[in-house]
C-alpha cells in the first residue's frame, strides 16, 4: 500500500513538472486551482500527522482535554473563510502575489512586514517540518518491520527515502504536485478515518457505551468535557486554535490559489466535512485504547503515540491497518510537503524582495535548488534532534504553531478586513509573538491551571495591533488596495 | 445592539470603526482574565496526576475541587470567546460600513453558540454532583452536549455565509469590476495620466 502510495507520488510530480513553468506555478499553482483540489487540500493540510497519532495519542492519555482541539475545526474554518477568502484572494489577483509575506507587503505597503512575516514563517516552518520527516520516517520503519523479507531498517535510511519522495514531487511539481498528491492523500485520510471509527466502536464491548462505563468508573474527569487537563486549559486550546486556523500559512495560502473568488462557497463546506470525517479517528482511538487498556484486554503502552500504531495492529482487519497506514503517512506528508513550498517561497521570494527591493533571477530554478536544499537542512536537523538533542524539534514545533497564531492573526486575518491597521502595528505585533513565544519555550513558562503559553502571545498581539491603530492615524492606502479592503 | 444595527442606522462609523475598538476591548478583558487566573493559581497544585496503575496515563484529581475556583472564570472565557468570535465574523462579513443582511441572524447565531456553552456548563455542574447519572448517546451528559451541541452549533455561521455568499459576502460583477477598475487605473499611471 505503502509502496503504491509512493509511486502516486512520484507519478504526481513528473505529470506536475510539465505544469509548472513560472515561480507562480511553483508557489501558487496559477491561481487556478479547482473546488475539490482546494477543498481537500486544505483539510488534508491542517490535519497531519498530528490528527493520525498525536490526536489520539492525547486522548488516551488525558480523556476528552485534546477534543477542544478537533471543536474548532467549524469556527477556525468558518472564521477563516469569513475572514480572509475574500479579501486575500482580491489582493493576490490586484498585486499578482504568489506568497503570504508577498500579500502583507502588498496590504501595508511595508518591506519590513514582509521581511518579519517571511521570519516567522521560516522559524515555524523548520521545526514544523523537521517533526513531519521525523515521524515520516517512524511510520516507515514500523511499516517495514511488519514486513519479514524487509525486517528493521535503519531510521537514518527511513529519513533518506522518505525525503526522496518528499523531494522528488516537490522540486518537479512545487505546489502543484503538493495539491494533487494531497487529494490522493485527504482521500486516504477520510477513508481510512471512517472505517476505523467504526472498528473502534466494535472493539471494546458495549462499543462507545462501554468505553464512557468504563472510563467513567476508573477517572469520572476524564470522560468529562474537561478531561484531565482541566477546564481553563480546554479553553485556552479552543481559543488558540478558533483563531490560529486563521493564521496557519500553509492553510490560508490555500485560499489565494483558487480560481474564482466565488468558489471559497464551495470549499468551504467540503473542507469542513472532510476535516470532521478524518478527525473521528482521533476521537475514538484514543477512547477505545484507553477503555481496553484500563479494562485489562489490552497490555500497558509504551507511550501515548503508541495509541493509534497498537489499535490498528491488534483491532483493525490487516487491509484495514495498510490503508490507514497509508493514510497515516499521507497526511504526515501532505502536510510536510506544505510547509516545505512556502518555506521555499520565504527564502527565494520573500527575503530577497525585503531586502534588495527585487526577486532573484531565475526563482524558479532557486525554488528548485532550495526545496533540495531545506529538506536536507530539515532531515539534518530531525536526526540531530532525535540523537542528540530530543527537545529542538519539539521547541521549534510548538513555537511554530504558537507563532503562526500570534503573528499572523492579528497582522493577516484583522489587517486584511481593517484599513486602519497600520504597518508600525503590524510589525510591532509580529516581533512581539516571536519573542513572547521564544522566551516561553527557551524558558519553559509554564502558566497555573494548564493555560497555553501561546494563548499569552496572542492576547499581546492582539492587543498591540489593535491598540497602536487605534491610536494611531489612518494609514495612507494604495487605491486597489483600499477598495479590496472595502469590497 | 446599535453596533450591529441595519438599515439608514448603520451609519459608517458604527460597524466600521466600532468593530475593532469592540475586538481591542475584548481582547484586554481576555488578558484581565488570564492575569486573574494566573494569580489566583499561582498556588494551584497540578489539574491532573499520573494514574496510580497505568503510567502512560493521566488521572484528574478531584473535579468538584479543581473546578470550583475556576468555574466563574471559565464561564467568563467562554462567554469572551463567543463575542470575540462574534466580532471576528463581523468584521470578515461586512461590506463597506455595513452588515447588511447578516446582522440579526448573526445575533441569532452568537445567541445559539453562547447557548451551547451555557448548557455546557450546567450539565458539567450536573455532572460533578453525579457521574453515574445515565449515558446520554453513549456519553456523560456535558460531554454529549459538548460534542452534539458545542461542536456544531457554529455550523449556524456556516451557513449564514453561504446563505448570503452570492448577495452579500461576493458579487462576482463588483470583484470583475474591482479588478478592472484598478488596472485601468495602473495603466493611467504607467501612461503618467
Amino acid at each position: 500500500m505503502l509502496l503504491l502510495y509512493g509511486a502516486a507520488c512520484i507519478a504526481i510530480g513528473l505529470w506536475a513538472l510539465r505544469r509548472t513553468r513560472s515561480s507562480r506555478d511553483f508557489f501558487v499553482a496559477g491561481r487556478r486551482l479547482g473546488v475539490v483540489v482546494s477543498s481537500v487540500a486544505i483539510f488534508s493540510t491542517t490535519l497531519s500527522g498530528f490528527g493520525f497519532v498525536g490526536g489520539p495519542g492525547l486522548v488516551y492519555r488525558m480523556g476528552m482535554s485534546s477534543v477542544w482541539l478537533v471543536l474548532t475545526s467549524v469556527t477556525g474554518y468558518v472564521l477563516t473563510f469569513a475572514l480572509l477568502a475574500k479579501r486575500l484572494k482580491l489582493i493576490a489577483e490586484l498585486r499578482d502575489t504568489v506568497s503570504l509575506p508577498d500579500a502583507v507587503a502588498a496590504r501595508y505597503g511595508s518591506e519590513a512586514s514582509r521581511l518579519l512575516t517571511a521570519l516567522a514563517i521560516l522559524l515555524g516552518v523548520m521545526g514544523y517540518l523537521a517533526t513531519q520527516i521525523l515521524a515520516m520516517a517512524m511510520v516507515l520503519r514500523d511499516v517495514l518491520a511488519g514486513v519479514p523479507a524487509i525486517g528493521e531498517v535503519h531510521l537514518v535510511t527511513c529519513v533518506a527515502i522518505s525525503c526522496a519522495v518528499l523531494a522528488f514531487y516537490c522540486v518537479t511539481g512545487g505546489i502543484i504536485a503538493s495539491v494533487y498528491t494531497d487529494m490522493v492523500q485527504g482521500a486516504i485520510m477520510v477513508v481510512a478515518a471512517v472505517l476505523v471509527f467504526l472498528a473502534a466502536e466494535g472493539a471494546v464491548e458495549g462499543g462507545f457505551a462501554g468505553m464512557s462505563s468504563t472510563l467513567l468508573a476508573d477517572d469520572p474527569e476524564s470522560i468529562g468535557p474537561w478531561g484531565s487537563l482541566g477546564m481553563l486549559a480546554c479553553l485556552s486550546w479552543y481559543f488558540l486554535f478558533l483563531l490560529g486556523t486563521a493564521g496557519q500559512p500553509h492553510v490560508i495560502t490555500k485560499l489565494m490559489m483558487m480560481r474564482r473568488v466565488s468558489d471559497a462557497k464551495r470549499i468551504l463546506p467540503l473542507s469542513l466535512a472532510g476535516y470532521t470525517l478524518a478527525a473521528l479517528l482521533w476521537i475514538a482511538v484514543g477512547l477505545a485504547m484507553r477503555a481496553l487498556v484500563l479494562q485489562g484486554a489490552h497490555p500497558e503502552l509504551t507511550s501515548p503515540d503508541a495509541a493509534a500504531p497498537a489499535f490498528l495492529r491488534h483491532y483493525a482487519h490487516p487491509l484495514l491497518a495498510g490503508v490507514v497506514f497509508a493514510g497515516l503517512f499521507a497526511a504526515i506528508m501532505s502536510t510536510a510537503d506544505a510547509f516545505l513550498n512556502i518555506g521555499v517561497a520565504a527564502v527565494v521570494h520573500d527575503v530577497p524582495k525585503a531586502l534588495r527591493g527585487r526577486p532573484l533571477r531565475s526563482e524558479l530554478g532557486w525554488a528548485r535548488v532550495c526545496t533540495v536544499a531545506l529538506t536536507l537542512m530539515a532531515a539534518a536537523f530531525a536526526l540531530y534532534s532525535h540523537y542528540a538533542n530530543a527537545r529542538l524539534v519539539a521547541l521549534l514545533g510548538v513555537f511554530g504553531a504558537a507563532t503562526f497564531a500570534a503573528a499572523l492573526v492579528p497582522v493577516v486575518a484583522l489587517g486584511f478586513n481593517w484599513k486602519r491597521g497600520t504597518a508600525v502595528a503590524a510589525n510591532t505585533a509580529l516581533v512581539s509573538s516571536l519573542a513572547i513565544n521564544l522566551g516561553i519555550e527557551l524558558f519553559g513558562v509554564r502558566l497555573p491551571h494548564g493555560i497555553h503559553g501561546g494563548v499569552l502571545a496572542l492576547v499581546v498581539s492582539l492587543v498591540l495591533f489593535l491598540g497602536i491603530s487605534l491610536a494611531s492615524s489612518p494609514p495612507r492606502l494604495d487605491r486597489d488596495i483600499a477598495a479590496a479592503l472595502d469590497a | 445592539m446599535a453596533l450591529l444595527s441595519v438599515g439608514p442606522a448603520a451609519s459608517a462609523s458604527t460597524v466600521a470603526t466600532r468593530l475593532p475598538a469592540l475586538l481591542f476591548a475584548l481582547a484586554l478583558a481576555i488578558g484581565g482574565l488570564l492575569a486573574i487566573a494566573a494569580w489566583g493559581g499561582r498556588d494551584a497544585g497540578p489539574e491532573a496526576l499520573p494514574h496510580p496503575r497505568h503510567p502512560s496515563l493521566l488521572r484528574a484529581t478531584d473535579g468538584a475541587e479543581r473546578a470550583a475556583p475556576v468555574a466563574a472564570l471559565g464561564v467568563a472565557f467562554a462567554a469572551l470567546q463567543v463575542a470575540f468570535f462574534g466580532g471576528c465574523f463581523a468584521l470578515g462579513l461586512r461590506r463597506g460600513a455595513s452588515l447588511g443582511p447578516i446582522a440579526r441572524p448573526l445575533w441569532v447565531g452568537l445567541a445559539l453558540y453562547g447557548a451551547a456553552f451555557g448548557l455546557l456548563f450546567h450539565a458539567y455542574r450536573g455532572f460533578l454532583a453525579d457521574p453515574t447519572a445515565p449515558l446520554l448517546l453513549s456519553l456523560p451528559r456535558p460531554t454529549a452536549v459538548m460534542l452534539y451541541g458545542l461542536w456544531p452549533a457554529p455550523l449556524f455561521f456556516a451557513w449564514l455565509y453561504l446563505r448570503h455568499f452570492d448577495d452579500w459576502v461576493v458579487d462576482e460583477d463588483e470583484v470583475a469590476r474591482l479588478l478592472s477598475s484598478t488596472s485601468e487605473d495602473a495603466g493611467d499611471e504607467e501612461r503618467g495620466t
